[in-house]
Order: structure tokens, then sequence, then C-alpha cells
């Protein structure tokens, strides 16, 4: 009993983490820069296409497995045989982070140009159209990840533990480190004057750029770092299934992320900590609930009312709080903190 | 004081988390041991992940119900049999994703179940197997055809044949009944893909012309798809040599259908299909009267994996749930049937709940068993390893449209008989 | 490439551009008036569509009296979600993005209502009742009753509604909140009692794609949502609150996913499996297009193309 508590603590603390990091970007995107991304599943995807699209090869030539790349057989040998190497696997996963967040950032630089001149509304439906593009040509095209059939064989990085749990476990407390990491990095790149930057940007780009600042470098700043950030949440990702396929990628994780945000509360990244928890507890939650209690009680299956539930939910809280839970809060630059010391002091904006 | 914001998200958290420990509470009751004077019935949860929403939801839904039925009646064997055990299915909603399929059995796991009999086509079963595989929980799918998961020695087990059988059959029907040149759709999916690839393999190989339009699932409109079939025949001939193999799910090829009835070429030629049509899905009343003509007129024949001679067993069933249900089983109900049999009968045999003993007792069973389905030896990979096929066809009858059995691919032999 | 295969294709365009266009229209006709981007219109077309479906296999209902029930289903559909959600939360300050967010929301809840319905009959998927017997055939060139119907009808809507817009009271009311929802309020319009009529008017469309989908092809509950993006495509191009735009919009993704798809495939020889891809992708240049990206200077041999196409949409740029 306490194995399967931890289990299911630790898939769900992974879960968490990878929507608080996606979440994040997003918040940064458009909780503090005004940039509605409603493709963010594109750039999520990178990270897990850099996982499937290379790993697998990699573990092909280093464990000479004859096997063609996408079928069973060599899944199978690639996870067996990566059992006894304890540290490759622990660099290669390193490696994918580390690749998947430059990818993530060049990709993300390279579509900041089409949203420099596009109004709000044309970039939220532009990486909305090329998220889907990007799924129908990775899902078609055989040779990135195994086309429609994707890729399996992809060894998690504890996979040399015995106990499924604990190696769940580890797995997560890294997820849990990562995503605090970029906590931490969001947080400090927004309690910044570059953080003034972003919002100004977001509340009014003109006035932004008339008093000098480099509104497009800035935001494609932005969103380079928000799309490395998704990129890495995607590596994870697909570390974690072990399994890359890209129908996986739709638009419900953008829809996830928006959720999140718009729940915790906009451009507060302490709200999408709690927004990510409340999404992980209430879908588990739910879920949790015993189906077959209500097998006799409802003439339908209970998945549906767990959806109704989940949707009520979402639709109560948007109603009464409709900003989300936690405001927006002054961004605690050096300077206000330096002010904010010296209690009882006037409010000195200059240092 | 705290601000009312933090009240309300303190409580709403604190709300989820004695919710959810409401829950598991509740679940841990209701897996207890029942005492009832003067036995004392186990009761074995098996869980079941199915598509309920989604794309997939009309084959879910069928396994679900099928599902439900066979427990009955399970349950009702072995109490009026005296035998102490009892069975519950646990039911979660994979909503047609991987992701959703991993929440389901990741969830199914963290209740505590160790044996699934699921609704899991091949992308969702390789999404979970490392789930399974590490924490030894086993699993059947009463769907999954890929041949590319084929593999031995893990959890994952299937009732079906993978496809790799059924590509070479319909090869050989296709061939034996006199068209050398074929032009096919199929879905571009792990199912769609893996029929055809087998299909096309063993059909060139006797000799035949094949010509492949593979289209992206789940879109609203096929017109421009259909077109393209049609200037296909063209190329091919359009004469008595040619034919359409369809490979897809039932909603997409009505819409086809509709289509491709208006097409003089299209309906003027034969038309072949996997098994994933067969069932009430095309007919009326859920289909429309004139795709059900097109299909008399084109003679809509294609395989089933099914036993040659109607099982007695598999009779019962489908009396069974046209009963409960007022309809038809469609294509997995058969197959959902025997998995929990099998893996009821496996649970009540070796009396522990875990994966690996339940596995043995499995492979074991299996090996001895016949079901709805027919014989359902496994081979080497965990899957079904003798397959016979139907042979169906759609005709018009007195009472409207049904699917005739006009012969059989024997699975041990190889061999193709046309009846009558 | 024969003329019978080209003139099937652009029908089909025609056809599907018209389903399309009817959608982009409604989401237009929302956005333009009302400034929210409603998603739960998706769920709304396939409450219309399932409505006509039941209605004609289960009542033996004729297509014709199906459409008014349909369009009223949609219209108090929408308006109950307009009085419960949307409402409420503009008067509580919401902004339009978190506005959207409750309609996705609200539509989930309607999609998973369908489901328990559609589950608990049996009709997950299901058809409408409609004899279509071919009109014109020639060679794989055929057109039916029903095909001919859903152009003529499309049209016909569409112009009933440029109409009620330019001639009417109602008409005028919407267009001066069209431009200006703060003067039309000043200079007397009863926006919030307006409201109910829009819906009423935006229903239509939804009514109309509902019932023509579910003759036309089979659906199930996530029917409606998987024409929503392209139809939420088709309206930003078209320029978010311009009608000619959306509906040149839906044309636009109904000749990119038959007629040139087709041509992709007899000059390139690009597999069919990748038809969304296309059809997405020119909706993409179009949006780069529209809002000015692509430097009109770089694209000579379309630069008159281009012109035309923005001086003819901003003329009824409302």
């Amino acid at each position: 009993m306490i194995n399967e508590i931890l289990s299911i603590i630790a898939t769900s603390l992974t879960f968490f983490s990878i929507y608080l990091i996606l979440s994040l970007s997003l918040n940064l995107e458009y909780g503090f820069t005004g940039l509605p991304n409603f493709g963010k599943v594109f750039f999520f995807s990178l990270g897990a296409y850099v996982v499937g699209a290379f790993i697998p090869r990699i573990l092909q030539v280093l464990f000479n497995i004859q096997e063609p790349i996408f079928s069973a057989n060599a899944a199978t040998l690639r996870v067996y045989i990566a059992k006894e190497e304890v540290a490759l696997i622990l660099i290669l996963f390193l490696i994918s982070l580390v690749t998947s967040m430059f990818l993530g950032a060049f990709v993300g630089y390279i579509f900041s140009y089409p949203s420099l001149k596009l109004r709000e509304d044309y970039l939220s439906i532009s990486l909305l159209i090329v998220a889907e593009i990007s799924r129908i040509f990775v899902r078609t095209e055989p040779s990135i990840i195994g086309g429609n059939n994707g890729i399996g064989g992809i060894p998690n990085p504890f996979i040399w533990i015995n106990d499924p749990t604990t190696a769940e476990l580890m797995y997560a407390v890294v997820t849990v480190i990562i995503a605090m990491l970029s906590y931490i990095y969001v947080e400090k790149l927004v309690n910044s004057p570059y953080g003034r930057v972003l919002k100004s940007i977001r509340d009014d780009e003109l006035a932004s750029k008339l008093l000098g600042k480099l509104v497009h470098r800035v935001k494609g700043e932005v969103l380079a770092t928000a799309s490395a950030l998704s990129a890495v949440a995607g590596c994870l990702y697909g570390f974690f299934i072990g399994f890359v396929y890209p129908d996986d990628f739709i638009i419900i994780w953008t829809m996830y992320a928006w959720l999140i945000i718009l729940l915790g509360g906009l451009a507060n990244n302490k709200g999408v900590i709690l927004g990510s928890a409340i999404l992980v507890i209430v879908d588990r939650g739910l879920r949790f609930t015993v189906s077959s209690w209500f097998i006799y009680r409802l003439p339908f299956d209970v998945s549906y009312l767990r959806g109704m539930i989940f949707s009520l939910l979402l639709i109560i809280i948007l109603l009464f709080r409709p900003k989300g839970i936690l405001p927006e809060k002054p961004l605690k630059t050096t300077a206000i903190k330096i002010v904010e010391a010296y209690k009882g002091a006037g409010k000195n904006k200059n240092k | 004081m705290p601000s009312p914001k933090t009240l309300i998200v303190v409580a709403l958290i604190i709300g989820l988390i004695i919710g959810g420990i409401i829950g598991y509470g509740i679940s841990s009751m209701l897996t207890t041991t029942v005492t009832t004077v003067p036995v004392t019935v186990k009761e074995y949860v098996i869980g079941m992940p199915a598509d309920l929403t989604g794309e997939g939801a009309d084959y879910g839904i069928e396994v679900r119900d099928a599902g439900l039925l066979t427990i009955d009646e399970i349950n009702k064997f072995m109490s009026d049999n005296g035998i102490p055990v009892k069975f519950r299915l646990e039911i979660e909603d994979s909503k047609t994703t991987v992701e959703g399929a991993v929440a389901a059995v990741q969830s199914l796991g963290g209740k505590g179940i160790k044996v699934i009999v699921g609704h899991l086509w091949s992308g969702q079963l390789n999404g979970i197997k490392s789930y399974v595989d590490s924490h030894k929980i086993f699993t059947v799918s009463v769907s999954s055809t890929s041949p590319a998961l084929s593999i031995p020695n893990d959890y994952i087990f299937r009732m079906q044949a993978p496809d790799s059988i059924q590509g070479k059959v319909l090869a050989h029907l296709i061939w034996e009944s006199g068209y050398k040149k074929v032009a096919v759709i199929y879905r571009n999916d792990p199912y769609g893909s893996g029929v055809f690839e087998y299909f096309n393999g063993e059909f060139s190989k006797l000799g035949g012309t094949v010509k492949p339009l593979a289209y992206t699932p789940d879109q609203p409109d096929y017109s421009s798809e259909v077109l393209r079939l049609s200037t296909m025949v063209k190329e091919l001939g359009a004469d008595k040599e040619t034919a359409v193999l369809i490979i897809a799910f039932n909603y997409e090829a009505i819409k086809m259908f509709g289509k491709a009835r208006l097409d003089p070429t299209l309906s003027g030629i034969a038309w072949f299909s996997s098994e994933s049509l067969k069932g009430p899905g095309i007919l009326p009343p859920a289909s429309p009267p004139e795709v059900a003509e097109f299909l008399v007129k084109v003679k809509l024949t294609g395989t089933y994996p099914a036993s040659l001679t109607e099982t007695a067993l598999m009779k019962e069933f489908n009396m069974k749930f046209k009963n409960k249900y007022g309809r038809e089983p469609k294509a997995y109900g058969a197959y959902t049937y025997d998995a929990l049999w099998l893996v009821a009968l496996s649970l009540a045999l070796t009396n522990k709940y875990d994966g690996d003993s339940v596995r043995n007792m499995y492979m074991l069973l299996a090996n001895r068993y016949v079901g709805a389905t027919g014989p359902t030896t496994l081979d080497k990979s965990g899957d079904r390893a003798l397959q016979d096929y139907q042979i169906w066809q759609v005709v018009k009858t007195d009472g409207g449209y049904d699917f005739k059995i006009i012969g059989g691919w024997d699975g041990t032999t190889n061999k193709l008989t046309i009846y009558g | 490439m024969m003329i019978d295969e080209v003139l099937q294709a652009i029908t089909s365009s025609i056809i599907i551009g018209s389903l399309y266009a009817l959608i982009a229209y409604g989401l237009t006709l929302t956005l333009g008036s009302v400034r929210i981007y409603n998603w739960a219109y998706a769920e709304d077309v396939t409450i219309a569509a399932y409505v006509t479906a039941v209605l004609s296999s289960r009542y033996s209902l004729d297509i014709i009296s199906c459409f008014p029930i349909a369009i009223l289903t949609s219209a108090v559909i929408l308006i109950i979600i307009d009085e419960i959600i949307f409402k409420p939360l503009e008067k509580r300050g919401a902004t339009g993005i978190q506005i959207m967010l409750a309609s996705i929301a609200a539509g989930l809840l309607i999609r998973y209502l369908i489901y328990i319905f559609a589950s608990l009959n049996n009709i997950i998927i299901i058809k409408a009742r409609c004899v279509s017997e071919p009109m014109i055939n020639y060679g794989t060139f055929v057109i039916t009753y029903l095909d001919l119907s859903i152009i003529s009808v499309s049209i016909t809507s569409m112009m009933f509604f440029h109409l009620l817009l330019s001639r009417t009271l109602l008409g005028k009311q919407i267009r001066a909140m069209w431009d200006n929802i703060e003067l039309a309020r000043l200079s007397g319009i009863k926006v919030y009692n307006i409201r109910k009529y829009i819906w009423m008017l935006v229903g239509i469309p939804a009514g109309i794609t509902g019932t023509f989908w579910a003759s036309y092809s089979t659906i199930t509950p996530t029917s409606g949502w998987s024409l929503l993006l392209p139809a939420f495509a088709a309206t930003i191009i078209g320029g978010i609150t311009s009608i000619p735009g959306a509906i040149l919009g839906g044309y636009l993704l109904g000749f990119g996913e038959n007629f040139v798809m087709f041509l992709v495939h007899e000059f390139f020889g690009i597999s069919f499996a990748y038809k969304p891809l296309i059809s997405l992708s020119i909706m993409y240049i179009a949006l780069l297009i529209r809002a000015g990206f692509i430097p009109i200077k770089t694209l000579k041999h379309v630069k008159t193309f281009i012109m035309i196409f923005r001086s003819g949409v901003m003329k009824y740029d409302k």
C-alpha cells in the first residue's frame, strides 16, 4: 500500500513539475510581456523530439544494436542494455536537457520575428497554426521519430534502480529540482529592471518604445527564454514516458498552461505554482474516486461526471476570481528591496 | 488575520486534499475482504483503461459495456458454484491520447491494481509500457494489433494477433478472388500502416500491384482523399482486376463511403476492408441506407479475426449483449469477454494478486483455452498465435442489411477457403 | 489531370468552404459585436448537428424542418452561456482571455453532456437521414442536391446577414457596437439588451452548419472541436472583425484542403497524409500577408492580388 502511495506521489510530482515549467514560461511570455502564445505545445514538443530523435540513435550506435531503430526489439534492447550503463544514461540525460534548452531558445528566437509585427490576435493564432503544422509534419515524416508510430526505448535516467517506485521518486526529485531552478531563474529575471521593461511592453508598447527600450530585442529574448524552458519541460516529459509520439502534442498542453496561469494569477509566479498544484491535485484526485462504486449507481460512466466537475470547477473559479487566485504584485527589484529595508523611509525610486 | 483570498486558497487546497484522502479511504475500504458467513469471499480488482472520450469513444464504450456484462457473468458463475472469489472492474478514461492512458494507468496503479484489461491502442501501449513493466502490472489489450508491439517477456499481452497476419490474409483474399491491382486507402497511424505494410509485402510477393494512399485521421472531411482514390483506381485500369482496400475506422469510413458512392469509378469496383469496419457502425440504423446500398453494390468484403466455426460461446455472448444493451456488439466486445474470463480464471486459480503470478497462470491457461473468439493460444510475444479470420461480406437481407460469412482463413493451415 | 477531377476538386472546395465560412462568420459576428472569443461555439455546432441527426433518423423529420429547431437550440444555448458565464465575468472586469478560457470550460462541459447523452443512446457516431441524389453527373464530377443546397443556403444566409446589418435598425445598432461600444452605449443603444438578439443571430450560422454537417458527414461529440481551429484561423485571417474577410478565409481553407491539395499532389507528388499541413500552411502565409509581415515589395507577381484583397476587404471593414 505504501508503495502505491509513493508511486502516485512521485508520478504526480513529475507532472506537477512539468506543468510548472511550462506555465512559468507562458507566464513570462503573456503574464509579464503580453505575448499571447497559443502554440506553447510546439516549443514543448521540441524538447521531446530532441529526446526522441537523438537518444535512440546515439544508443543504437553505442550499444551496437543491429535491429532497425524504430522496431520494438531495438527499443527493448536499448532499455535492457541501458540498465547497466548508469553514468552514460545520466550524461545523456543532462546533454538532452542542455540541447533542448538551446534548440528551444533558437526556435523561439526565430519565431519572435513574426511576433514583432503581428498584433496580439494574429500572434496567438499564428503560433497555434505552427503547432498543428509541426505535429502533422512530424507524424507524417517517418525519419524524425518514426512518424505516426512514435519511438520508444528511451531509458529513464534512473532505470538502473531496481525498485520502480524508488526510480520514480528519484526522477520526481530531479524534475522538482529543475522546476525550482526554473522558478528561481524566472523570478530573478522579472524582479529586476528587465522585468519592468517586460511589463512596460505589456502595458503600453508604444510608450516603451518611445522611452528608448529595445522592444524588438526584448521580445526576442523573452520568446527565446520561454521556449527554452518549454523545451526543457518537453525533454523531461520524453524521458518520463520513455516513448515519444507526435499525436501526444496537441492543444491540450497549451490549454493546461493557460489554465494554470489564468487560475493561479497572471504575472505572479507563486500563483503558477499554486495553479499547477491545483491542476494536478484536481485531475488525480478526481480519478482517485473509486469508479466501480459508481457503476450501478450512475447510468453513464463516472468519467463523464469527473470531466463535468472539472469544467464546472474551472467556471466557478473563473467566476469568483476572474483575475486569478493570487494577484499581481509589484516587482521586487534590487532598488525596491533596498528601499523596503529602510522601513519608514520615503519611497525613493532613485537609488 | 489572513486575507480572505488566502483563506479561500487554503480552504481550496485543504478541501482537495481531504477529498483525495476520502476517495482513497473509500477505495481501500472497498478492496478489503468481505466476510460472509461462513466463507470469506476474496475480491479482486481488475483495472480497465478505455477511451471513453475523444475520437475512440465509440470503441471504448463498447469495451466498457462488454466488460461490465462479463464481470457480472463471472461473478454469478463463481457464486453459483460456491467459488469464493469476486471481481470488480475499475474503469478509467484514457481520452484517446497517450497522456490520458498514462494518467489512467498510473492512477489505477496508485489504487493498488495489479491486473489490467483494457482498450489500449498501440501508441497508448507504448506509452504505458515502461510503467507496467517496471511495476509488474499484468496488462492485456483487447484492441491493439500493431506488429510493432510484438515484444516477448514483458507484461503486455494482446488478445488479437498482430496485423502482420491480417495483412497477409488480406493479400491472399484479394489475390485469390482474382484481383491483381489494388488501390489502398489506409489510416496513417500504427494500426493502418501496420496492416498496409504486411499487405503490401505479401501482395507484391504474389505478383500484384499496389497503389497506396495514406490519410491523416480525425479530420472533418475526406473529399480530396476520395477524389484521389478514384484517380488511382483509374490509373490502375479500373477493370475486372482492380479493387480497393480500405483500412479505416468506421466514422471516417462512412464519410468516405458517402462520397465514394457518388463516384462512378469507385462504385463500379470491388471493395475490401480490414476488420475495423465489421460491426453495426456501418449499417443502418447507424449509417444511412444509401451507404449500405453502396456497400452491397461494391460487395464490401473483409476479414475479421475470429474462430471459423462460430463458437457457441460467441453466439451466447452476442445474445446476452443484445439483451442487455439493445444493440449488437462491435469488433472488440467478444475479445473483452475472453480476456476478462481468462484473467478472472487466472486470478481464481493462482489466488495471489500480483502481476507475476497472474502472468504465469495466464500463459498456462491461454494455451489451453477456447473462448468466444476461438482458441487463445499465445505466441512467444504474448499475443494471440492461432488466429483464424472470418471472411465477411455486406449483403442485403429481407430485414435490411447484414454481414454474411462467405469464407474463412484457417490459421493453422494458412489456407483460404471461400464457401459455396 | 482530367477536367472532371478538377471540377470535383473545386466543387468540394466550395462546399466545405461554405461550411467553414459559416462558422467563421458566426465567430466574427460574436467577436465584432460582443468582443468575445467564444470557443463554446464548436460545441454549439455539435449540439445543432446532434439535434438534426437524432430528429431526422429517430423521428423521421425532414431536413428542412430540422433547420429552425437546430437554430433555436444553438441560440438558446448561446444565450444561456452568456447569462451564466459571459455577462457576470464581464461585470467583474475579466479580460478577453479570461472570458475565452471560460468559454473553453463551458464548451467542455457541454461536450461531456453530449457524451453522456450519446453513450446512453448509443449515438456516439451518427449521421442525419438525408437522401442526396446526384444532380449533375459528369465522370468523377458529381453535384448532389445536398451539395447545391449547402452552397445556396450558405450564400443566401450571408446575404441575409448583410442586408440585416446594413438595412435594419438592429443591424445599425450592432454595427455601432462594432466600432465602439462605449460610444454606442452613450448614444442610447441598450447594449446588454441587444445581446440576446445578437446571440440569436449568431445561432443561425451555428444551426445551419450543424444541420448540414450532420447531413453531409458523420458527427461525433468532438466534431465541432475539429472544425474550430480552421474556423478561428479563417476568422483571424479575414481580419477578426471583418465579415467578408472571414468568409473569404473560410473559402480559402476549403480550397486549401481540396483544390490546392489536389494541385500540389499533381505537380509535386506530395502525399495526401500532409493535407492538413497544406491547408494550415496556406492559412499561415495568408496570416502573415494579412498582418503585413511579408513585405509586399518582395511579392511582385502577387502584388495586384494582395492589393485587391486588401482594398476589397477594407471597403467592408466595419
